[in-house]
């Protein structure tokens, strides 16, 4: 053998051992993300936000398919969960409850993982089997509803509340999930609800000009079909001086509340990230259990003064944002 | 499966490179190992201890805040809108309490605060009787309870109960009771400073995971195996891992701040050493390899060449070398290899040659063989010997000496050619004791024995028909042990005769021999077949024969020996006490007239025999010259002159154990008996003694009836006379003509006439 010819078999050799240290993981995921309501949006910013803390870089190493004019109905979250199983996504992240069912559907008989945020009562809603196992190829975020809580921070910010009117579509599912423990509550909490079941827009803000004094409205999301009124609604509920209250929602946003009790987009957003970090990283969505976000306490002062309202310090002490 | 040289050689090079290698390799390792494990261990317990402080400060802080809520505001004093208010407070850190309850001394809730639910007036109970009550009550301490998990969120909380007293009596005023949301906790294990990918949780007494930074874990109520102390085990995840715990108590509640650090991250030095050893040792194996697969191949491939080069001359290719062309030892060695190959070659080819040689010889001695046994005739078969032996073996001369049969002498038998042919005539015979003669030497010690030049050799007596002769070859005939004779070859070729010549006409020597026993068998077999017919046709003969005259004739002509002139039958006469008293010859034959045997009816009286040895002889003797024969006497010996014989064979003829006649045989010349006369000699005297017994009866009856014959006749006639004159002539003629008396006279007288 030549003394080239060692030579080569040296250098290929070191070519070897230098290589033998660990290559980053260039794996590709494609994340198909679908979103329940459009004002839900900003979770999905966050996600991907957090998620590129996470180190997957969008056009790098992930892939995000997200149509934001998705909707309204279970229909459309179908057709759409579909498509992206047609486009042979490895994940679905679904923002609300009718778009994790849509997913749910159509990764049925696979093993493509599903992770929601945020889903109220996921157990109920069949989307997992229980909390700490979910079992099947869904898990995600969940919300224990805090409405009749929110609304009781509502009457404490307007101790003189004698009513209050939660404009709610029967027809609308989740809301009526939320209106369930919200109507339960108010006997307890020493007011009367106005009739408030409307089918339209139209209906809901036409009833603003006429409520009596020493009313609030409470505005309970998500309200689907009334969604596009909300911002409106703020606006005659200011008009009118009927101070408005909402949960989960946020602060600073149609309709403008004077205070919010929820979660934070940010925050449930962060949760289904880190879950879904995990689950890349091969945890079964089946044995991870559901995460429950954290509620946050909202007060916006300005809105409060622009309808004639003093927000008590107790109530400042255990805002998480106080907007000035 | 044997490993080549090659292979073995560069093993040996890779072990020599490797062995120092893999010692210091397992020696760094294993310090590296032990101080990293160590180390691992330490910077594990460290982390633990830090965030056991952490815990024990988060809860401190939630104690201390109730504490200074309760005694900076009095609470106690306080009414129950002030409390409420005053305990709202705490809600500001919303994330940590999720409610809180005060009691008053009995246990009974006066407030009850949640930031989830609606809690109204009727949802106020008695909390007298439970732990988080009764403990602080009487124990004036703070109070932790395990953990528990919420049935909404799956999420664990923590009970912290602190007593309220009043201060102007020291009574137990109030029970605050908060219940803690541990994902406070959660975060402080999310960031601690955790070692590389080392993970911190927190596990309560029964080893539940109540605190992680993944909250799967805490949500799945995994539940940790722990080792006893510090240790390499296995973590949560199930793989190896540097593990310290540090176990922190809040109150009665004991729980355990772990420390994991995988094995793989917590040893990645002592790996890497191993790993950069292995690299080492993996680079050395391929340089050591290379190097000594160069540096064998520098050994192994001239060695092969001389492996290919000794095999293929294994084979029969004479013609390899090995092509090695370094000057070390091992060129050394392949040219050594190359001469012996040479020589090997040179060797060879003479060993052909001598193979060729030798086998032509062999074919010869076996041509000459065959052709030898194929001959039944001695003097033939020696004849064609010598003259096959001279042609084939391109001998000058060739010829073989007989042993004669007094075994002291070799008289030539064969010669090749006309010399041979005229030393035969001449009887050319050497005595078997004559010193200087290499043929007599051969038979004498019974081996080859050469002259390689005769010239030189001083007893060396020139033949003049073998005038060129310059080497001589004499070989012995043996078969069994018995010498036969002596084949001798010549040449005249200085020097012609090798060992390998001796050999060769040793084993010819031997199978002409056998060749010459088996003629010589073979005449003597067809010798005792003649005498065998000659037997028989004399024992017909003998039977055949109508007289005692006829019987003798019938010996003579049986035995068939020349040089018998006479023959005598004398027939012994006993006494009667059985002594012998004479001999009387009864029968005789004489083959020339002019020498008549003794005449029948001779008598030889008792004191004639006696005298005479050879009549008395009760054995038969054979005097092949009776004049100059020691065994006669004297007596015997002047009558064989005086009747002028001198060959003479004395046959006593037994009947039963009396011998009852002797035949003499007589010759005027000498002869020499053969043993095959003799044979025939002693079948035949029974045979004669039998018909001379059967004749002398017969003869005796024939005598008996021709007398009563006779004097039947004689009675006849005398009867048949009718006077008494006629009957005495008759009588008297008769009588004198049975007895032979020339006159017989008949006389009657009358005693009483008138």
């Amino acid at each position: 053998m030549s003394a080239k010819r060692i030579l080569i078999l040296l250098f290929a050799l070191s070519l070897i051992l230098s290589g033998c240290g660990g290559a980053p993981n260039k794996e590709m995921h494609t994340i198909g993300i679908i979103v329940e309501i459009p004002w839900l949006s900003p979770v999905v910013d966050n996600f991907k936000t957090t998620m590129t803390e996470l180190g997957y870089v969008e056009g790098k190493n992930i892939t995000y398919l997200y149509d934001p004019n998705v909707g309204p109905d279970q229909a459309a979250f179908d057709k759409e969960a579909a498509r992206l199983m047609e486009a042979n996504v490895d994940l679905f992240f679904t923002v609300g409850t009718m778009t994790t069912k849509a997913a749910k559907k159509a990764t049925e008989g696979t093993d493509i993982p599903v992770v929601f945020t945020p889903v109220i009562n996921p157990v109920a809603e069949g989307v997992v089997e229980s909390i700490a196992q979910p079992g099947g190829n869904v898990t995600g975020v969940q919300i224990v509803d805090h409405s009749a809580k929110a609304l009781e921070w509502a009457l404490k910010i307007a101790p003189d509340t004698k009513y209050v009117y939660i404009p709610y579509n029967p027809d609308d599912t989740i809301t009526m999930l939320i209106m369930q423990g919200v109507l339960e509550a108010i006997p307890s909490l020493g007011v009367e609800l106005l009739p408030s079941e409307v089918k339209s827009v139209d209906e809901m803000l036409a009833v603003v000009s006429a409520l009596p004094e020493d009313t609030l409205i409470f505005v309970v999301s998500p309200i689907s079909s009334l969604e596009t009124g909300v911002e409106q609604l703020g606006q005659e509920a200011l008009k009118y001086g009927v101070p408005i209250f909402t949960c989960n929602r946020e602060i600073n946003t149609p309709p403008f509340p004077i205070s919010n009790y929820t979660v934070t987009f940010p925050g449930e957003a962060q949760q289904g990230a880190q879950m879904v970090d995990r689950i890349l990283k091969g945890a079964k969505p089946a044995d991870t259990p559901v995460e429950t976000a954290e509620y946050y306490l909202d007060v916006d002062l300005k809105q409060a003064q622009a309808f004639g309202l003093q927000i008590p310090d107790e109530i400042l002490n255990q805002a998480n944002i106080i907007v000035r | 499966m044997k490993k080549s040289l090659l292979t073995r050689l560069t093993i040996y090079f890779i072990a020599l490179a490797l062995l120092p290698l893999l010692l210091f390799g397992l020696i760094s390792a294993s310090q590296t190992y032990n101080t990293q494990a160590a180390q691992a261990l330490t910077g594990q317990s460290e982390v633990a201890k830090r965030v056991a402080e952490q815990v024990n400060s988060f809860m401190q802080l939630r104690e201390n805040e109730m504490y200074l809520l309760a005694d900076a505001g009095n609470l106690s004093s306080l009414s129950l809108d002030q409390q409420e208010s005053l305990l709202n407070g705490l809600f500001a850190n919303q994330s940590v309490y999720e409610e809180l309850t005060l009691t008053n001394s009995r246990g009974r809730e006066t407030i009850y605060l949640s930031r989830t639910k609606i809690i109204e007036t009727k949802d106020l109970v008695s909390r007298a009787g439970s732990d988080e009550f009764e403990q602080p009550k009487n124990s004036g301490k703070t109070y932790y309870s395990s953990v528990s998990f919420d049935e909404a969120t799956g999420e664990p909380y923590i009970i912290v109960s602190i007593p309220l007293f009043n201060l102007q009596n020291g009574n137990l005023s109030n029970v605050l009771i908060a219940r803690v949301h541990f994902k406070s906790v959660w975060n402080i294990m999310a960031l601690a400073d955790a070692t590389g990918n080392g993970i911190v949780y927190m596990t309560d007494a029964d080893d539940f995971v109540v605190a992680h930074a993944n909250p799967s874990v805490v949500l799945q109520k995994k539940r940790a195996v722990l080792p006893p102390q510090n240790s390499f085990a296995t973590g949560l995840d199930g793989n190896t891992a540097a593990i310290a715990v540090e176990t922190l108590t809040l109150s009665e509640q004991t729980f355990y701040i772990v420390a994991e650090q995988p094995a793989t991250q917590a040893l990645s030095l002592a790996i890497s050493t191993i790993a950069l050893t292995l690299g080492a040792m993996l680079v050395a194996i391929v340089i050591a390899g290379v190097l000594g697969t160069y540096a064998a191949r520098q050994i192994t491939t001239p060695i092969g060449k001389l492996a290919q080069a000794a095999s293929l001359i294994s084979e029969g290719d004479f013609s390899q070398t090995a092509d090695v062309q370094s000057q070390d030892e091992i060129g050394r060695l392949a040219v050594a290899f190359n001469k012996m190959t040479q020589q090997l070659r040179d060797l060879i080819a003479n060993l052909e040659a001598r193979v060729a040689v030798r086998t032509q010889a062999l074919s010869s001695v076996a041509e000459v063989s065959t052709a030898a046994s194929s001959i039944l005739e001695t003097d033939k078969l020696l004849q064609q010997v010598v003259d096959l032996a001279k042609e084939r073996f391109n001998f000058y001369h060739s010829h073989i000496y007989l042993l004669n049969e007094a075994g002291d002498a070799l008289a030539l038998a064969a010669g090749a050619g006309e010399p041979g042919r005229q030393m035969v005539a001449k009887g050319h015979a050497i005595p078997l004791n004559r010193e200087q003669s290499l043929v007599a030497r051969a038979a004498r010690e019974r081996r080859g024995v050469t002259v390689n030049d005769v010239t030189q050799a001083p007893d060396f007596l020139p033949n003049p028909l073998l005038p060129e002769t310059r080497s001589e070859l004499a070989v012995p005939m043996i078969v069994g042990d018995k010498v036969l004779g002596v084949f001798d070859v010549q040449s005249e070729v200085v020097g012609r005769f090798t060992e390998a010549d001796i050999n060769v006409q040793t084993a010819l020597a031997s199978q002409v021999a056998v060749a010459v026993q088996n003629a010589r068998q073979y005449d003597q077999t067809q010798s005792a077949l003649a005498q065998s017919e000659k037997l028989f046709q004399a024992s017909r003969r003998l039977t055949q024969s109508e007289s005692l005259q006829g019987l003798v004739a019938s010996a003579v002509e049986a035995l068939g020996i020349t040089d018998i002139d006479r023959v005598v039958l004398g027939g012994l006469d006993y006494g009667a006490a059985g002594e012998l008293e004479s001999m009387t010859i009864i029968a005789n034959w004489s083959k020339n007239p002019d020498l008549q045997a003794t005449a029948v009816g001779t008598h030889y009286p008792q004191a004639v025999l006696s005298s005479i040895s050879l009549f008395t002889s009760s054995k038969p003797l054979f005097f092949n010259d009776m004049w100059n024969d020691e065994r006669v006497d004297e007596t015997t010996k002047a009558l064989a002159k005086r009747v002028n014989y001198r060959m003479i064979a004395a046959l006593p003829l037994f009947l039963g154990s009396r011998q009852n006649a002797l035949l003499l045989f007589e010759g005027a010349q000498p002869h020499a008996f053969t043993s095959d006369e003799i044979r025939l000699f002693n079948a035949l005297a029974p045979q004669l003694a039998t018909v001379l017994e059967n004749r002398r009866q017969f003869e005796r009856a024939q005598k008996e009836a021709a007398r009563e014959a006779a004097l039947n006749l004689i009675n006849q006639k005398i009867q048949s006379a009718t006077t008494v004159e006629a009957v005495l002539q008759i009588a008297a003629r008769e009588l004198g003509h049975a007895l032979g008396a020339p006159m017989t006279v008949a006389q009657l007288s009358v005693k009483d006439k008138n």
